[in-house]
C-alpha cells in the first residue's frame, strides 16, 4: 500500500515534534534552542542591516521615479543628490529614533537602559515574537521589559548568549496589568491582544468613567512589569448593559512595525511568586 | 536533494524572519519557508527526506524567530501529509497545483497554529485571525509559490542528476 509506506515516518516525527514542544514549553530545551539559534544569529543580524538599507532605498524609489521626465544632466545631478539624501535621511531617520529612545530614557529616568537591535521577527503571522541582538552577556534575563521610544514594546522570555526573545504586548498570549491615568480614581485592567481587534483594556470596572483618548499605562500589579510605562490611548469604549466589566479598544503608543532599535530594562526584576503547594 | 538546496532553504529560513516579515505587504508577511516545503511536498511526495527536512527547517525557524520549538515542525509535518499525497494521484504537474498546494499549506499551518494558541494561551478570535491573516496568507503564499516552486525544484533535484528519480 502506498499510503501506509511513510506512515511510520510521519507518527515519529509527529510525537518527536509534540514531544519537542512539550519540553519546550518546561524550558527543557532552552539551551537546545540557544545552540540551534548561535550560528544563525550573525546570518540573522546581516540580513536584518541588509533589510535596513532594502527598506531605505524603497522608501525614496518613487521619489527617484518622479525624475525620469527631467533631462539628463538634471537627472544626473538629482540622482547625485537623491544618492546623498539617501544617505542623509537614513542617517536622519537613525538620528531621530535614537534622540526618542533618549527622550524616553530622559522621561523615566529611575531605570537604567540597555539598546538592542531587533534582529528577527516570528517566522508566522498569529504569533508574533521578536528576537533582539543582545543576551546574557549583556546582562539581558528573562522578564526584562522592553519599550521603544514610545511605549511598552513586550518582555524578554528566553535569553542565550548573545540574542535574547521578547513576547510583544501585540501577541495574544500576553496579558499586561494596567491602568487608566487622568482619573480621580484608578481604574484597573488587563491589556491583551484579540486578532483583528486589536490591543483591548479587559476587565475595567463598568462603573469607571473610560473616555476616548485617555492613556493607559502599566500598573506594576502582579509584578511582571515595571509600573507607569505608556501602552496605548482609548480609541473605542464597547460596555453592554448588564455587564460587570466594561472594555476599551486601544491604539499602541509604540510602534514595533517600525522600530529597529530598543531599549531593555535592566534593573527592573519580575516579581517570583512562591509556587503553589500541590 | 542537493547539499546546496539545504543551504538555500537555511537563507530561506533567515530571510523569512527578517526580509520578509520587515517587507510585509498589507501587514502579512508570505510564509515563503511553508510554501517552499509544500512545493517541496508536491515534487518528492510522502518521502522520509520530505518528513525530515520539514521538521528540521521547522525547529530552525522555531529558534531563530523565537517561537516555541516544535510547533512549526508539528504544522509543518501536517502540511507534508495533506500537500504530498497529490504526487501520488495528480498527474497534473502545472503551477496551479502548487498555488493550491500554497493555499492549502497555508490553511493547514495556520490552522495548527490557532489549535495551538487557543490550546495553550486566551481565547483568540477564530473570525478574526481567518479574516485579517489566514485569508491573505492564502492570497500572497499562492502568488509567491510561483517562483518559490522554481527553486522547490532546483533543490529536490539530486546532486549530478537532471530529473527526480
Amino acid at each position: 500500500m502506498r499510503f501506509q509506506r511513510p506512515l511510520r515516518w510521519v507518527v515519529i516525527l509527529l510525537i518527536a515534534a509534540v514531544g519537542i514542544l512539550a519540553l519546550d514549553s518546561r524550558g527543557t530545551l532552552d539551551q537546545f534552542g540557544a545552540w540551534v539559534r548561535a550560528p544563525l544569529v550573525p546570518l540573522a543580524w546581516g540580513a536584518s542591516v541588509l533589510t535596513d538599507q532594502i527598506e531605505s532605498g524603497a522608501a525614496n524609489l518613487a521619489a527617484i521615479s518622479n525624475l525620469i521626465t527631467e533631462n539628463r544632466k538634471l537627472r544626473a545631478e538629482n540622482a547625485r543628490l537623491q544618492a546623498e539624501n539617501l544617505r542623509l535621511q537614513a542617517l536622519g531617520s537613525e538620528n531621530a529614533h535614537l534622540r526618542q529612545l533618549l527622550g524616553f530614557k530622559q522621561l523615566y529616568p529611575k531605570h537604567t537602559y540597555y539598546p538592542a537591535r531587533i534582529i528577527t521577527r516570528s517566522g508566522n503571522n498569529i504569533d508574533p515574537m521578536i528576537t533582539l541582538d543582545a543576551g546574557s552577556t549583556a546582562g539581558i534575563k528573562p522578564g526584562m521589559a522592553v519599550v521603544d521610544g514610545d511605549a511598552l514594546i513586550g518582555r524578554v522570555t528566553q535569553v542565550s548568549r548573545d540574542a535574547a526573545v521578547v513576547l510583544p504586548i501585540t501577541n495574544p498570549s500576553s496579558a499586561v496589568a494596567a491602568k487608566v491615568v487622568g482619573q480621580s480614581a484608578i481604574t484597573t485592567g488587563i491589556v491583551q491582544e484579540e486578532e483583528g481587534e486589536g490591543l483591548l483594556l479587559r476587565f475595567a470596572q463598568a462603573t469607571a468613567p473610560l473616555r476616548i483618548g485617555d492613556w493607559v499605562v502599566t500598573s506594576g500589579m502582579g509584578g511582571t512589569f515595571p509600573p507607569d510605562l505608556p501602552i496605548g490611548r482609548i480609541t473605542a469604549i464597547q460596555q453592554g448593559q448588564v455587564d460587570v466589566f466594561q472594555q476599551a479598544m486601544l491604539r499602541p503608543a509604540s510602534s514595533l512595525e517600525a522600530d529597529t532599535i530598543v531599549l531593555v530594562i535592566t534593573d527592573f526584576v519580575p516579581l517570583q511568586l512562591p509556587a503553589q503547594p500541590q | 536533494m542537493r547539499t546546496v538546496g539545504i543551504v538555500t532553504l537555511v537563507i530561506l529560513v533567515v530571510l523569512q524572519v527578517t526580509l520578509l516579515k520587515r517587507l510585509a505587504p498589507f501587514e502579512v508577511a508570505p510564509d515563503a519557508v511553508l510554501t517552499a516545503t509544500a512545493s517541496i511536498a508536491v515534487i518528492a511526495g510522502w518521502r522520509p527526506i520530505v518528513f525530515v527536512t520539514a521538521v528540521a527547517l521547522g525547529i530552525v525557524l522555531d529558534a531563530l524567530g523565537g517561537t516555541p520549538l516544535g510547533l512549526t515542525s508539528l504544522g509543518f509535518v501536517l502540511v507534508v501529509l495533506a500537500v504530498g499525497w497529490w504526487r501520488e494521484v495528480v498527474v497534473y504537474r502545472g503551477i496551479a497545483v502548487f498555488l493550491l498546494a500554497a493555499g492549502v499549506a497555508t490553511v493547514v499551518f495556520d490552522g495548527v497554529l490557532l489549535l495551538a494558541l487557543l490550546a495553550l494561551h486566551d481565547p483568540a478570535s477564530v473570525t478574526g485571525t481567518m479574516k485579517h491573516i489566514v485569508l491573505p496568507s492564502v492570497l500572497i503564499n499562492a502568488v509567491c509559490a510561483a517562483p518559490l516552486s522554481k527553486v522547490a525544484e532546483w533543490v529536490c533535484l539530486p546532486d549530478g542528476q537532471e530529473s527526480i528519480p
